[in-house]
């Protein structure tokens, strides 16, 4: 071999060394680029709750009714919670689900609560002219140590509701819920996590409120607190006097299927007329993309009958697209493209107990149904 | 698309934290209206609560504290207005 051939082959190992060298070199930069921001964000968050929180109350009148209420009566521990029987109809099969969900409060003082929501569903489902074996599934859906750090932050530890979109946290409970039926994205927010999270809300002005979670979760194998390993926050701007919330979610799974989920969210509970608009968007590439609208109208006006009054008209439209990349994320999505509509009719009986009813069409790749669903439910506090 | 997306999460983060650091300055508040403060947070998902008594109120309204993201400001005005409406303790 010439001496021109060594010097040839002596430039391209040292090209390649400096080449991937200089790869590594950006890919620590940027890692020490995600992890500052990721520190400065932290950062931020916790100097500017702390900032605000030592603010006294400016105008130093406090709210003297509510401190009284405060100083007067100790809390007592509560039980609440909901019962609720649901049925769905199709063309395939007709199901029945049975659901209790006792809610248990436990004040600690005045700067914490235990707080802990177990649920049962049993499912019994009628298919091809036979009943399946009735199945019940239970699992604790929070059991949580809130500590109440300052008047914008929260401390939760233990099992909690994941903040990711707002269905699960705020709409989830049976006797909340416009529609019986959850909406299709819901697999990806229909889960626990086991860890722990800060949240809290910060008034930017009179008009404006900045609310966040952020929250970290350890992977747990049981059955009934389940969870996975996986971080994320959810942040929004309230806007009180509209009452409009709008917010995005961040998820990242750190399992040994790693994926990211991005989530926004948005309510608008319009002020002049009973109208309730509230909307959730998705994007995941291993769960799959998807959206829901819903808009629900409590015919509360006067002119309306005593039954009407206690009414309320509900539309949901929905789709989802399957995930882009074919990973075992253990979510339960639909299979498969598909667009749903809803529409429902709600009824108070009295203001614990609601019926409704509600029927629904899904477009799906496989095929095209009709869905009915029927249901009672009731929520206590003793 | 990852990346667009990362990088609006961070604009609209970083952009509400920036007026979140702002907002430390005193400004002038108001004592929060209870009935308005309720009428504003809470009935944004569910209707009206059962009848609770006062110590129950004191519980039900921190954990919806937690849930609802209300500030300790506002929590103690719904409290004090529920509170109002309570039947005895």
């Amino acid at each position: 071999m010439c001496l021109h051939q060594l010097s040839y082959l002596f430039f391209l190992k040292t090209s390649f060394r400096r080449n991937h060298r200089a790869e590594r070199q950006k890919e620590v930069e940027i890692n020490m680029k995600f992890r500052s921001v990721n520190s400065l964000l932290f950062v931020l968050i916790t100097a500017t709750v702390f900032v605000t929180a030592q603010n006294p109350d400016p105008t130093g009148t406090g709210n003297q009714a509510a401190t009284e209420v405060e100083k007067g009566i100790a809390p007592i521990p509560v039980i609440t919670g909901g019962l609720a029987l649901n049925s769905s109809f199709d063309t395939r099969e007709a199901a029945l689900l049975p659901v209790v969900a006792p809610i248990i409060l436990v004040p600690l003082g005045k700067h914490a609560l235990i707080e802990s929501e177990f649920e049962a569903e049993s499912e019994v489902v009628h298919t091809e002219g036979h009943w399946e074996p009735v199945t019940l599934e239970k699992g604790v859906e929070y059991a949580q140590l809130d500590l109440f750090l300052n008047k914008y932050m929260t401390l939760v530890a233990g099992r909690y509701a994941t903040p990711f979109n707002f269905y699960k946290e705020r709409l989830d409970a049976r006797w909340i819920r416009n529609l019986s039926a959850e909406p299709m994205i819901f697999g990806v927010e229909d889960n626990s996590s086991n860890g722990a999270m800060l949240r809290g809300a910060i008034p930017l002005s009179s008009s404006t409120q900045l609310t966040y979670s952020g929250f970290f979760s350890a992977l747990t194998n049981n059955l009934y607190v389940g969870a996975d390993r996986q971080t994320g926050m959810r942040s929004g701007l309230f806007f009180p006097k509209p009452r409009f919330e709008a917010a995005f979610s961040f998820s990242r799974r750190l399992g040994e299927v790693k994926f990211n989920s991005y989530g926004a969210d948005m309510t608008w509970n319009v002020r002049r007329i009973p109208l309730d608009i509230r909307s959730e968007a998705l994007i995941s590439e291993a769960a799959g993309d998807g959206y829901w609208v819903e808009a629900a109208y409590r015919l509360s006006s006067p002119r309306f009958t005593k039954f009407l009054r206690r009414s309320q008209a509900v539309l949901r439209g929905e789709q989802y697209f399957g995930a882009r990349v074919a990973l075992d994320t253990g979510l339960e999505m639909p299979e498969g493209d598909a667009s749903r509509i809803f529409s429902g009719w709600n009824y108070w009986i009295t203001d614990a107990v609601r019926t409704s009813v509600a029927f629904g069409r899904q477009f799906g790749s496989a095929d095209n149904h009709n869905i009915w669903t029927l249901g009672i439910s009731y929520r206590f506090v003793r | 698309m990852k990346t667009l997306w990362f990088c609006l999460c961070s604009a609209l983060f970083f952009s509400m934290l920036s007026v979140a650091s702002f907002a430390g300055s005193p400004q002038p508040e108001r004592t929060p209206d209870g009935e308005e403060v309720y009428k504003t947070n809470c009935t944004r998902c569910h209707n009206t609560p059962p009848s609770l008594t006062e110590r129950q109120t004191r519980v039900v309204v921190s954990h919806m504290r937690v849930r609802a993201n209300l500030t300790e400001r506002d929590a103690k005005a719904v409290m004090h207005y529920l509170a109002e409406n309570a039947r005895g303790n």
